[in-house]
Protein backbone atom coordinates (compact mmCIF):
# COMPACT_ATOMS: atom_id res chain seq x y z
CA UNK A 1 0.00 0.00 0.00
CA UNK A 2 1.50 3.42 -0.72
CA UNK A 3 0.37 5.12 2.57
CA UNK A 4 1.94 8.36 0.92
CA UNK A 5 -1.19 8.63 -1.43
CA UNK A 6 -4.20 8.40 0.44
CA UNK A 7 -6.28 11.46 1.27
CA UNK A 8 -7.38 11.51 4.50
CA UNK A 9 -10.50 11.04 6.71
CA UNK A 10 -10.05 12.83 10.28
CA UNK A 11 -11.59 11.65 12.75
CA UNK A 12 -11.31 13.48 16.01
CA UNK A 13 -11.69 11.44 19.18
CA UNK A 14 -11.53 11.28 22.94
CA UNK A 15 -12.79 12.32 25.99
CA UNK A 16 -15.61 14.89 26.16
CA UNK A 17 -14.45 18.41 26.55
CA UNK A 18 -10.44 18.03 26.26
CA UNK A 19 -10.28 20.15 22.88
CA UNK A 20 -11.82 18.19 20.14
CA UNK A 21 -13.34 20.85 18.44
CA UNK A 22 -10.81 23.52 18.88
CA UNK A 23 -7.80 21.32 16.92
CA UNK A 24 -10.56 20.67 14.23
CA UNK A 25 -10.74 24.35 14.54
CA UNK A 26 -7.52 25.02 14.12
CA UNK A 27 -6.70 22.56 11.67
CA UNK A 28 -9.79 24.35 9.64
CA UNK A 29 -7.96 27.41 9.61
CA UNK A 30 -4.62 26.18 8.80
CA UNK A 31 -5.87 24.45 5.75
CA UNK A 32 -7.92 27.31 4.41
CA UNK A 33 -4.28 28.93 4.68
CA UNK A 34 -2.84 26.67 2.65
CA UNK A 35 -5.95 26.15 -0.44
CA UNK A 36 -6.52 22.82 0.96
CA UNK A 37 -10.25 21.98 0.86
CA UNK A 38 -12.09 20.55 3.32
CA UNK A 39 -15.74 19.26 4.59
CA UNK A 40 -16.67 18.58 8.03
CA UNK A 41 -19.07 16.29 9.55
CA UNK A 42 -20.09 17.00 12.76
CA UNK A 43 -21.47 13.90 14.87
CA UNK A 44 -21.16 16.33 18.17
CA UNK A 45 -24.82 18.04 18.79
CA UNK A 46 -23.43 21.10 20.54
CA UNK A 47 -23.15 23.44 17.28
CA UNK A 48 -19.32 24.64 18.04
CA UNK A 49 -18.68 24.99 14.28
CA UNK A 50 -20.69 28.01 13.96
CA UNK A 51 -18.23 30.21 13.16
CA UNK A 52 -16.58 28.23 10.42
CA UNK A 53 -19.93 27.24 8.20
CA UNK A 54 -19.01 30.29 5.56
CA UNK A 55 -15.23 28.70 5.58
CA UNK A 56 -16.15 25.22 4.87
CA UNK A 57 -19.18 22.83 4.09
CA UNK A 58 -20.20 20.97 7.33
CA UNK A 59 -22.56 18.61 7.47
CA UNK A 60 -24.21 18.64 10.69
CA UNK A 61 -28.01 17.13 12.18
CA UNK A 62 -26.29 13.96 11.97
CA UNK A 63 -26.93 11.28 14.62
CA UNK A 64 -24.52 8.88 15.23
CA UNK A 65 -26.68 6.28 16.57
CA UNK A 66 -28.32 5.63 13.41
CA UNK A 67 -25.94 4.64 11.28
CA UNK A 68 -25.28 8.25 9.94
CA UNK A 69 -21.58 7.54 9.81
CA UNK A 70 -22.75 5.60 6.13
CA UNK A 71 -23.50 8.64 4.58
CA UNK A 72 -19.53 9.74 4.76
CA UNK A 73 -19.20 6.66 2.62
CA UNK A 74 -21.95 7.04 0.11
CA UNK A 75 -20.69 10.59 -0.36
CA UNK A 76 -17.17 9.68 -0.88
CA UNK A 77 -17.02 9.39 -4.12
CA UNK A 78 -18.00 12.77 -4.85
CA UNK A 79 -17.32 14.23 -2.71
CA UNK A 80 -15.12 17.87 -3.70
CA UNK A 81 -12.32 18.13 -1.03
CA UNK A 82 -9.08 16.68 -0.40
CA UNK A 83 -9.69 16.31 3.46
CA UNK A 84 -12.94 15.39 5.37
CA UNK A 85 -12.72 16.53 9.18
CA UNK A 86 -15.36 14.28 11.43
CA UNK A 87 -16.11 15.39 15.08
CA UNK A 88 -16.91 12.39 17.08
CA UNK A 89 -19.12 12.70 20.32
CA UNK A 90 -17.09 12.41 23.35
CA UNK A 91 -16.54 8.99 25.29
CA UNK A 92 -19.13 7.07 22.68
CA UNK A 93 -15.44 5.17 22.02
CA UNK A 94 -16.28 1.48 21.75
CA UNK A 95 -19.78 2.55 19.98
CA UNK A 96 -17.65 4.23 17.64
CA UNK A 97 -15.30 1.48 16.53
CA UNK A 98 -18.39 -1.22 16.10
CA UNK A 99 -19.57 1.19 13.66
CA UNK A 100 -16.32 1.10 12.05
CA UNK A 101 -16.00 -2.72 12.10
CA UNK A 102 -20.03 -2.87 11.16
CA UNK A 103 -19.51 -0.76 7.96
CA UNK A 104 -16.28 -2.30 6.93
CA UNK A 105 -14.84 1.64 6.91
CA UNK A 106 -11.31 1.26 6.83
CA UNK A 107 -11.28 -0.99 3.77
CA UNK A 108 -14.19 0.82 2.19
CA UNK A 109 -12.16 4.04 2.49
CA UNK A 110 -8.95 1.93 1.50
CA UNK A 111 -10.00 0.62 -1.77
CA UNK A 112 -11.10 4.75 -3.15
CA UNK A 113 -7.55 6.16 -1.86
CA UNK A 114 -8.70 7.27 1.51
CA UNK A 115 -7.46 6.59 4.95
CA UNK A 116 -8.35 7.41 9.07
CA UNK A 117 -6.24 9.81 11.35
CA UNK A 118 -7.63 10.05 14.67
CA UNK A 119 -6.90 13.40 15.84
CA UNK A 120 -7.19 12.71 19.74
CA UNK A 121 -6.28 15.61 22.12
CA UNK A 122 -5.42 13.86 25.59
CA UNK A 123 -5.69 15.81 29.18
CA UNK A 124 -3.98 14.06 32.31
CA UNK A 125 -7.27 12.05 32.85
CA UNK A 126 -6.60 8.00 32.77
CA UNK A 127 -9.68 7.97 30.36
CA UNK A 128 -8.26 9.25 27.53
CA UNK A 129 -5.26 6.77 27.61
CA UNK A 130 -7.38 4.47 27.68
CA UNK A 131 -9.85 5.68 24.60
CA UNK A 132 -6.64 5.85 22.86
CA UNK A 133 -5.37 2.44 23.92
CA UNK A 134 -9.14 0.86 22.45
CA UNK A 135 -8.49 2.57 19.25
CA UNK A 136 -5.03 1.89 19.09
CA UNK A 137 -5.86 -2.01 19.59
CA UNK A 138 -8.50 -1.88 17.23
CA UNK A 139 -7.33 -0.19 14.33
CA UNK A 140 -3.91 -1.18 14.83
CA UNK A 141 -1.76 -0.10 11.54
CA UNK A 142 -5.31 0.80 9.62
CA UNK A 143 -5.07 4.41 10.67
CA UNK A 144 -2.88 6.94 11.38
CA UNK A 145 -2.61 8.49 15.19
CA UNK A 146 -1.97 12.35 16.30
CA UNK A 147 -2.03 13.12 20.09
CA UNK A 148 -2.36 16.10 20.85
CA UNK A 149 -1.31 17.21 24.37
CA UNK A 150 -3.28 20.15 25.81
CA UNK A 151 -1.04 22.13 27.71
CA UNK A 152 -4.27 23.99 29.61
CA UNK A 153 -4.88 20.82 31.62
CA UNK A 154 -1.43 20.09 32.97
CA UNK A 155 2.49 20.27 31.76
CA UNK A 156 2.73 16.24 32.43
CA UNK A 157 1.10 13.51 30.97
CA UNK A 158 2.64 10.85 32.72
CA UNK A 159 -0.05 8.02 32.45
CA UNK A 160 -0.05 8.38 28.89
CA UNK A 161 3.80 8.41 28.78
CA UNK A 162 3.68 5.44 30.69
CA UNK A 163 1.32 3.65 28.88
CA UNK A 164 0.63 4.05 25.49
CA UNK A 165 3.30 6.49 23.94
CA UNK A 166 5.38 3.40 23.16
CA UNK A 167 2.55 1.74 21.41
CA UNK A 168 1.75 5.00 19.82
CA UNK A 169 5.48 5.55 18.07
CA UNK A 170 5.47 2.02 17.17
CA UNK A 171 2.58 2.60 14.89
CA UNK A 172 3.95 5.40 13.62
CA UNK A 173 1.85 7.92 15.76
CA UNK A 174 3.19 11.37 16.76
CA UNK A 175 2.77 13.55 19.87
CA UNK A 176 2.30 17.51 19.30
CA UNK A 177 1.08 20.24 22.15
CA UNK A 178 -1.87 22.59 21.98
CA UNK A 179 -0.65 25.69 24.20
CA UNK A 180 -2.44 26.62 27.36
CA UNK A 181 -4.40 29.57 26.12
CA UNK A 182 -5.83 31.93 29.11
CA UNK A 183 -9.33 30.86 30.21
CA UNK A 184 -11.02 34.25 29.69
CA UNK A 185 -9.24 34.62 26.61
CA UNK A 186 -10.53 31.50 25.49
CA UNK A 187 -14.11 32.54 26.17
CA UNK A 188 -13.67 36.00 24.89
CA UNK A 189 -12.54 34.49 21.36
CA UNK A 190 -15.66 31.34 21.59
CA UNK A 191 -18.31 34.38 22.48
CA UNK A 192 -17.36 36.20 19.35
CA UNK A 193 -18.90 32.82 17.28
CA UNK A 194 -16.11 33.54 14.32
CA UNK A 195 -13.19 31.31 12.57
CA UNK A 196 -10.07 31.94 14.97
CA UNK A 197 -8.11 33.49 12.10
CA UNK A 198 -10.64 35.56 11.87
CA UNK A 199 -11.00 36.79 15.44
CA UNK A 200 -7.12 37.32 15.10
CA UNK A 201 -8.00 40.48 12.94
CA UNK A 202 -11.28 40.96 14.48
CA UNK A 203 -11.18 44.61 16.08
CA UNK A 204 -13.94 43.33 18.40
CA UNK A 205 -11.19 41.47 20.35
CA UNK A 206 -8.91 43.12 22.45
CA UNK A 207 -5.69 44.01 21.11
CA UNK A 208 -3.64 42.02 24.09
CA UNK A 209 -5.87 39.24 23.29
CA UNK A 210 -5.40 39.04 19.78
CA UNK A 211 -1.76 38.74 20.20
CA UNK A 212 -2.20 35.83 22.43
CA UNK A 213 -4.56 34.05 19.75
CA UNK A 214 -2.06 34.88 17.29
CA UNK A 215 0.85 33.18 19.20
CA UNK A 216 -1.39 30.44 20.37
CA UNK A 217 -2.11 29.43 16.70
CA UNK A 218 0.79 30.06 15.32
CA UNK A 219 2.57 27.63 18.04
CA UNK A 220 -0.05 24.98 16.86
CA UNK A 221 0.25 25.28 13.24
CA UNK A 222 4.52 25.06 13.06
CA UNK A 223 4.51 22.10 14.76
CA UNK A 224 1.79 20.87 11.91
CA UNK A 225 4.18 22.81 9.18
CA UNK A 226 7.37 21.27 10.25
CA UNK A 227 6.94 18.06 10.42
CA UNK A 228 6.27 16.09 6.92
CA UNK A 229 4.76 13.08 9.00
CA UNK A 230 1.75 15.61 10.67
CA UNK A 231 1.39 17.41 7.88
CA UNK A 232 0.74 14.41 5.57
CA UNK A 233 -1.17 12.37 8.55
CA UNK A 234 -3.36 15.72 8.49
CA UNK A 235 -3.72 16.24 5.19
CA UNK A 236 -1.71 19.35 4.95
CA UNK A 237 0.81 17.89 2.62
CA UNK A 238 0.01 14.60 0.74
CA UNK A 239 2.97 13.43 -2.11
CA UNK A 240 1.28 13.00 -5.45
CA UNK A 241 -1.76 10.39 -5.68
CA UNK A 242 0.08 7.57 -7.58
CA UNK A 243 -2.79 6.14 -10.31
CA UNK A 244 -2.91 2.48 -9.84
CA UNK A 245 -2.07 2.12 -13.74
CA UNK A 246 0.97 3.82 -13.45
CA UNK A 247 2.19 0.95 -10.87
CA UNK A 248 1.80 -1.84 -13.36
CA UNK B 1 -10.48 -10.08 17.70
CA UNK B 2 -11.35 -6.35 18.42
CA UNK B 3 -12.46 -4.71 21.80
CA UNK B 4 -15.34 -3.62 19.42
CA UNK B 5 -17.29 -6.71 19.05
CA UNK B 6 -16.38 -8.36 22.09
CA UNK B 7 -18.59 -6.24 24.28
CA UNK B 8 -22.14 -8.40 23.94
CA UNK B 9 -23.07 -10.83 26.15
CA UNK B 10 -23.88 -13.84 23.88
CA UNK B 11 -23.60 -17.94 25.14
CA UNK B 12 -23.25 -19.61 22.43
CA UNK B 13 -22.55 -22.67 22.91
CA UNK B 14 -23.04 -26.36 21.27
CA UNK B 15 -24.00 -28.92 23.84
CA UNK B 16 -24.83 -32.48 23.48
CA UNK B 17 -24.43 -33.64 20.03
CA UNK B 18 -23.37 -36.99 19.46
CA UNK B 19 -20.46 -37.99 18.97
CA UNK B 20 -20.75 -39.56 15.39
CA UNK B 21 -22.53 -37.36 13.32
CA UNK B 22 -24.95 -38.69 10.41
CA UNK B 23 -23.48 -38.06 6.99
CA UNK B 24 -26.33 -35.87 5.62
CA UNK B 25 -27.80 -32.78 7.46
CA UNK B 26 -31.68 -31.56 6.95
CA UNK B 27 -31.70 -27.81 7.76
CA UNK B 28 -35.30 -26.53 8.55
CA UNK B 29 -35.65 -23.00 9.07
CA UNK B 30 -38.64 -21.95 10.79
CA UNK B 31 -40.05 -18.76 12.85
CA UNK B 32 -44.05 -18.83 13.36
CA UNK B 33 -44.48 -15.36 13.12
CA UNK B 34 -43.70 -13.59 10.04
CA UNK B 35 -40.80 -10.82 10.04
CA UNK B 36 -38.65 -12.31 12.97
CA UNK B 37 -35.82 -12.95 10.63
CA UNK B 38 -36.33 -16.25 9.18
CA UNK B 39 -35.40 -15.45 5.47
CA UNK B 40 -32.42 -13.39 6.73
CA UNK B 41 -30.97 -16.28 8.45
CA UNK B 42 -31.71 -18.55 5.80
CA UNK B 43 -29.92 -16.24 3.48
CA UNK B 44 -27.06 -16.03 5.55
CA UNK B 45 -26.10 -19.57 5.63
CA UNK B 46 -26.94 -19.85 1.85
CA UNK B 47 -24.08 -17.17 1.50
CA UNK B 48 -21.99 -19.08 3.82
CA UNK B 49 -22.76 -22.35 1.84
CA UNK B 50 -21.44 -20.61 -1.09
CA UNK B 51 -18.47 -18.80 0.20
CA UNK B 52 -17.46 -22.41 1.25
CA UNK B 53 -18.47 -24.22 -1.45
CA UNK B 54 -20.69 -26.08 0.01
CA UNK B 55 -23.74 -26.18 -2.28
CA UNK B 56 -26.72 -27.27 -1.04
CA UNK B 57 -30.23 -28.00 -2.04
CA UNK B 58 -32.35 -25.51 -1.73
CA UNK B 59 -36.25 -25.88 -1.50
CA UNK B 60 -38.69 -23.06 -0.98
CA UNK B 61 -41.82 -23.68 1.11
CA UNK B 62 -42.98 -20.52 1.28
CA UNK B 63 -45.61 -19.49 -1.82
CA UNK B 64 -46.74 -16.89 -0.66
CA UNK B 65 -43.61 -14.88 0.50
CA UNK B 66 -40.54 -17.02 -1.23
CA UNK B 67 -37.94 -15.18 -0.41
CA UNK B 68 -35.07 -17.54 -0.83
CA UNK B 69 -36.04 -17.70 -4.54
CA UNK B 70 -36.73 -13.85 -4.79
CA UNK B 71 -33.15 -13.45 -3.72
CA UNK B 72 -31.03 -16.25 -5.04
CA UNK B 73 -33.27 -17.14 -7.74
CA UNK B 74 -30.68 -16.04 -10.25
CA UNK B 75 -27.45 -17.49 -7.96
CA UNK B 76 -27.27 -20.57 -10.11
CA UNK B 77 -28.25 -22.59 -7.21
CA UNK B 78 -31.34 -25.18 -7.84
CA UNK B 79 -33.97 -24.10 -5.67
CA UNK B 80 -36.79 -26.39 -5.44
CA UNK B 81 -41.05 -25.77 -4.61
CA UNK B 82 -42.30 -27.60 -2.04
CA UNK B 83 -45.55 -26.90 -0.08
CA UNK B 84 -45.35 -27.85 3.71
CA UNK B 85 -49.51 -27.61 4.02
CA UNK B 86 -49.90 -30.17 1.32
CA UNK B 87 -49.15 -33.47 2.00
CA UNK B 88 -48.84 -35.17 -1.26
CA UNK B 89 -46.41 -32.50 -1.88
CA UNK B 90 -44.16 -33.50 1.41
CA UNK B 91 -44.34 -37.06 0.22
CA UNK B 92 -42.95 -35.74 -2.74
CA UNK B 93 -40.59 -33.76 -0.78
CA UNK B 94 -38.98 -37.03 1.07
CA UNK B 95 -38.99 -38.87 -2.06
CA UNK B 96 -36.58 -36.21 -3.85
CA UNK B 97 -34.88 -36.12 -0.82
CA UNK B 98 -34.10 -39.84 -0.71
CA UNK B 99 -32.66 -39.52 -4.23
CA UNK B 100 -30.65 -37.04 -3.56
CA UNK B 101 -28.45 -39.32 -0.73
CA UNK B 102 -29.07 -42.77 -2.09
CA UNK B 103 -26.93 -44.81 -3.90
CA UNK B 104 -27.45 -44.68 -7.11
CA UNK B 105 -26.10 -47.82 -9.55
CA UNK B 106 -22.67 -48.49 -9.00
CA UNK B 107 -21.89 -44.57 -7.56
CA UNK B 108 -20.15 -44.41 -3.95
CA UNK B 109 -22.55 -42.63 -1.53
CA UNK B 110 -22.53 -39.34 -1.67
CA UNK B 111 -21.35 -37.95 1.63
CA UNK B 112 -22.45 -34.47 3.08
CA UNK B 113 -25.44 -33.55 1.37
CA UNK B 114 -27.01 -30.63 2.96
CA UNK B 115 -30.95 -29.43 2.15
CA UNK B 116 -31.70 -25.80 3.28
CA UNK B 117 -35.85 -25.39 3.37
CA UNK B 118 -37.29 -22.55 4.50
CA UNK B 119 -40.96 -22.70 5.67
CA UNK B 120 -43.76 -20.44 5.80
CA UNK B 121 -44.65 -18.21 8.62
CA UNK B 122 -48.18 -19.94 10.34
CA UNK B 123 -47.46 -23.33 8.47
CA UNK B 124 -46.66 -25.15 11.93
CA UNK B 125 -49.42 -26.62 12.84
CA UNK B 126 -49.51 -28.29 9.31
CA UNK B 127 -45.94 -29.72 9.41
CA UNK B 128 -46.30 -30.11 12.83
CA UNK B 129 -48.75 -33.07 12.59
CA UNK B 130 -47.11 -34.60 8.93
CA UNK B 131 -43.98 -35.15 11.40
CA UNK B 132 -46.00 -36.94 13.98
CA UNK B 133 -47.85 -38.78 11.31
CA UNK B 134 -44.79 -39.77 9.45
CA UNK B 135 -42.36 -40.21 12.70
CA UNK B 136 -40.55 -37.91 9.75
CA UNK B 137 -37.36 -37.39 11.73
CA UNK B 138 -36.24 -41.19 12.46
CA UNK B 139 -37.45 -42.16 8.81
CA UNK B 140 -35.10 -39.61 8.14
CA UNK B 141 -32.17 -40.57 10.19
CA UNK B 142 -32.46 -44.34 10.16
CA UNK B 143 -33.26 -44.56 6.35
CA UNK B 144 -31.85 -41.80 4.70
CA UNK B 145 -29.29 -41.30 7.11
CA UNK B 146 -30.35 -37.29 7.16
CA UNK B 147 -29.91 -35.68 10.86
CA UNK B 148 -31.92 -32.46 11.21
CA UNK B 149 -31.38 -29.09 12.65
CA UNK B 150 -34.77 -27.14 13.25
CA UNK B 151 -33.45 -23.75 13.35
CA UNK B 152 -35.67 -21.14 14.89
CA UNK B 153 -35.63 -17.74 14.54
CA UNK B 154 -36.43 -15.71 17.70
CA UNK B 155 -37.85 -12.20 17.88
CA UNK B 156 -39.10 -11.23 21.57
CA UNK B 157 -42.59 -12.02 21.29
CA UNK B 158 -44.02 -14.85 23.66
CA UNK B 159 -45.64 -17.00 20.73
CA UNK B 160 -42.12 -17.86 19.89
CA UNK B 161 -41.74 -19.50 23.11
CA UNK B 162 -45.11 -21.64 22.66
CA UNK B 163 -43.92 -22.38 19.10
CA UNK B 164 -40.66 -24.07 20.66
CA UNK B 165 -42.96 -25.65 23.09
CA UNK B 166 -45.04 -27.07 20.30
CA UNK B 167 -41.81 -27.97 18.26
CA UNK B 168 -40.12 -29.76 20.95
CA UNK B 169 -43.93 -31.52 21.78
CA UNK B 170 -43.32 -33.22 18.50
CA UNK B 171 -39.70 -33.83 17.13
CA UNK B 172 -38.49 -33.95 20.81
CA UNK B 173 -34.40 -35.52 21.03
CA UNK B 174 -35.21 -36.46 17.11
CA UNK B 175 -33.30 -33.58 16.54
CA UNK B 176 -30.52 -30.89 16.73
CA UNK B 177 -32.00 -27.66 17.62
CA UNK B 178 -30.25 -23.89 16.67
CA UNK B 179 -32.14 -21.03 18.33
CA UNK B 180 -31.32 -17.73 16.72
CA UNK B 181 -32.28 -14.65 18.58
CA UNK B 182 -32.72 -11.88 16.12
CA UNK B 183 -30.07 -8.88 17.82
CA UNK B 184 -32.55 -6.39 15.45
CA UNK B 185 -35.06 -7.13 17.97
CA UNK B 186 -32.59 -6.40 21.31
CA UNK B 187 -29.66 -7.58 22.94
CA UNK B 188 -28.98 -10.78 24.46
CA UNK B 189 -30.86 -9.71 27.81
CA UNK B 190 -33.82 -8.72 25.94
CA UNK B 191 -34.78 -12.21 25.09
CA UNK B 192 -35.83 -12.76 28.49
CA UNK B 193 -38.84 -14.61 27.63
CA UNK B 194 -37.01 -17.25 26.07
CA UNK B 195 -34.11 -17.16 28.58
CA UNK B 196 -36.13 -17.77 31.42
CA UNK B 197 -38.56 -20.24 29.66
CA UNK B 198 -39.10 -23.32 30.81
CA UNK B 199 -39.07 -24.94 27.77
CA UNK B 200 -35.65 -23.81 27.43
CA UNK B 201 -34.87 -25.56 30.86
CA UNK B 202 -36.42 -28.63 29.77
CA UNK B 203 -34.46 -28.79 26.38
CA UNK B 204 -30.97 -28.05 28.30
CA UNK B 205 -32.05 -30.61 30.59
CA UNK B 206 -33.20 -33.45 28.73
CA UNK B 207 -29.71 -33.60 27.41
CA UNK B 208 -30.78 -32.56 23.67
CA UNK B 209 -28.06 -31.36 20.70
CA UNK B 210 -28.95 -27.53 21.11
CA UNK B 211 -27.15 -24.35 20.07
CA UNK B 212 -28.29 -20.35 20.95
CA UNK B 213 -26.59 -18.10 19.28
CA UNK B 214 -27.81 -14.72 18.06
CA UNK B 215 -28.04 -13.28 14.71
CA UNK B 216 -25.99 -10.02 13.98
CA UNK B 217 -28.17 -6.81 13.12
CA UNK B 218 -28.15 -5.33 9.92
CA UNK B 219 -28.78 -1.62 10.09
CA UNK B 220 -32.14 -0.68 8.31
CA UNK B 221 -31.43 1.41 5.48
CA UNK B 222 -28.58 -1.13 4.03
CA UNK B 223 -31.57 -4.17 4.54
CA UNK B 224 -34.19 -2.04 2.45
CA UNK B 225 -31.81 -1.06 -0.56
CA UNK B 226 -30.78 -5.43 -0.40
CA UNK B 227 -34.28 -6.20 0.09
CA UNK B 228 -35.20 -3.80 -2.92
CA UNK B 229 -33.32 -4.57 -5.62
CA UNK B 230 -33.64 -8.27 -4.43
CA UNK B 231 -29.61 -8.97 -3.87
CA UNK B 232 -27.95 -11.97 -2.92
CA UNK B 233 -25.31 -10.89 -0.14
CA UNK B 234 -22.84 -11.48 -2.71
CA UNK B 235 -23.85 -9.20 -4.76
CA UNK B 236 -24.62 -6.22 -2.13
CA UNK B 237 -20.91 -6.57 -1.36
CA UNK B 238 -19.76 -5.40 -5.22
CA UNK B 239 -18.77 -2.73 -6.34
CA UNK B 240 -21.64 -0.48 -7.77
CA UNK B 241 -24.13 -0.54 -5.02
CA UNK B 242 -24.31 2.02 -2.36
CA UNK B 243 -20.65 2.70 -0.43
CA UNK B 244 -22.19 1.96 2.78
CA UNK B 245 -24.37 -0.74 1.76
CA UNK B 246 -20.93 -2.51 0.52
CA UNK B 247 -19.77 -2.04 3.70
CA UNK B 248 -22.46 -2.98 5.76
CA UNK B 249 -23.19 -6.52 4.23
CA UNK B 250 -19.29 -7.17 4.71
CA UNK B 251 -19.15 -6.33 8.34
CA UNK B 252 -22.93 -7.88 8.13
CA UNK B 253 -21.53 -11.13 6.47
CA UNK B 254 -18.42 -11.19 8.49
CA UNK B 255 -20.66 -10.70 11.54
CA UNK B 256 -22.63 -13.65 10.43
CA UNK B 257 -19.76 -15.81 9.96
CA UNK B 258 -18.46 -15.62 13.68
CA UNK B 259 -22.19 -15.95 15.22
CA UNK B 260 -22.66 -19.27 13.37
CA UNK B 261 -19.26 -20.60 14.18
CA UNK B 262 -20.65 -23.00 17.43
CA UNK B 263 -23.35 -24.12 15.12
CA UNK B 264 -21.39 -25.55 12.28
CA UNK B 265 -21.79 -28.89 12.96
CA UNK B 266 -25.31 -28.72 13.32
CA UNK B 267 -25.17 -26.81 9.29
CA UNK B 268 -23.64 -29.70 8.31
CA UNK B 269 -19.97 -26.97 7.92
CA UNK B 270 -17.01 -28.01 9.36
CA UNK B 271 -14.67 -25.51 11.33
CA UNK B 272 -12.05 -23.82 9.01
Amino acid sequence: MLNAGYKRVIIATGDARVGKSTCLKLLVDLLRSQNISSVLYDFDKRDKFKGYHKYILVCDNLNFFKGNTDVILDDIEEVDAAVILVDMPGQYVSEMLEEIEDCYFFEQLACRGWQVTFLQPISHRQDCVNYLKQIMNYSDNLAKYVVVKNLCFDKYFVEFDKEVSQQLYQLGGITITLDQLQQNVYQAIDSLGMPYEQACNSPKLFLLYRSYLYRWMKSFNQQLLSNNLVSEYLGIYSQPIIEPEEIF
Amino acid sequence: MSTATATKPVFNKLVGLMSEPLPHRLVIVTGDKGGVGKSTFARGILHEYLVQNEIPSVFEADKSNPQVKRFYGNSGLDIQETDVTNANKLDEFIDTLAEQVSQEGEEPIKNGEKVLIDLPAQSNQFFFNFIKEMDLFSTLEDRLKIRTTMVVVFSRVKDCVTQLEQLYAVAGSNVDYLIVKNAFYGDEADFRRYNDSGIRTKMFEEGNCICEIEMPELIEHAFDYIDEKELTFEEAMQPGNKISVEGRTKGWTKNFKKAIEPALPLLGLKNA
